[in-house]
């Protein structure tokens, strides 16, 4: 993950939707919530790609019971 | 050669332990620093360890309660699973620190310290300035300067006006 961070894009919705069901298997939910921070990060400037990437993944938080940063106010400080 | 073969037929296990039985002094000390290490960073959102090592009860019982469906955590559970994997979320790691403050005011500080060697150094150090820079001196280099015409066109001697002895207005 750190790797894919690494790299100059910002990862497709099917890339970070795999990425949250490795973390359900690996029964971590504070991997999965920095995951969405993170690729929220990668966007930059562009602040219209995280909403688009929230909303693709909508059924895969709903399903894994993921909450996003912002529902958990931890885009605040 | 014959020792290769030694330490194929020791087995790759077996390796370590004869090298500790034979040195005697049995395996190293861990150093901390050596050891994978928490920080946070951008390039770097998933940190080789967790930031809390030392679960507390209810800390345990919640990272069981992790186990099952996460829909059934509450957001402060969730928040407090947050926090026990990272020291800093991605928004309080952007915050602008006071740092800045710190770091002029310690330029200034050393500035302030050089400054106060400096006069001193004038005061105690230094032996009297020649006696070229007397006023007297001064008065007949200048005059000297003017009698050769020094830099007549645009400097010195052109803003001197020789007829009346006194600077051109």
């Amino acid at each position: 993950m750190n790797t894919l961070i690494g790299y100059d894009l910002v990862p497709e919705a099917k890339i970070v939707d795999s990425a949250l069901r490795a973390c359900r298997r690996l029964n971590d939910l504070a991997s999965a919530i920095r995951n969405l921070e993170a690729v929220k990060d990668k966007a930059g400037p562009h602040k219209e790609i995280y909403p688009y990437l929230i909303q693709e993944l909508q059924p895969t938080l709903s399903e894994l019971g993921i909450s996003t940063p912002e529902q958990l106010g931890m885009d605040k400080l | 050669m014959l020792a290769t073969r030694a330490l194929r037929l020791l087995g790759k296990r077996a390796i370590s332990t004869s090298v500790c039985l034979r040195g005697g002094h049995g395996v190293a000390k861990i150093e901390a620093y050596t050891l994978p290490a928490y920080f946070d960073r951008r390039e770097n959102p998933l940190p080789d360890i967790c930031y809390v090592q030392d679960l507390s009860a209810e800390q345990v019982s919640l990272k069981e309660k992790e186990q099952g469906s996460w829909a059934a955590l509450s957001n402060e559970e969730k928040v407090a699973l947050y926090r026990i994997s990272f020291k800093q979320s991605f928004a309080e790691m952007g915050e602008a620190t006071a740092e800045w403050k710190t770091v002029i005011g310690g330029v200034l500080f050393v500035v302030g310290i050089t400054g106060l060697i400096v006069l001193w150094q004038r005061k105690y150090v230094y032996g009297p300035v020649p006696h070229t820079f007397d006023p007297e001196w001064k008065a007949k280099e200048l005059q000297r300067m003017l009698d050769m015409r020094m830099n007549p066109v645009e400097g010195l001697a052109a803003k001197w006006d020789s007829e009346n002895k006194q600077w051109k207005k």
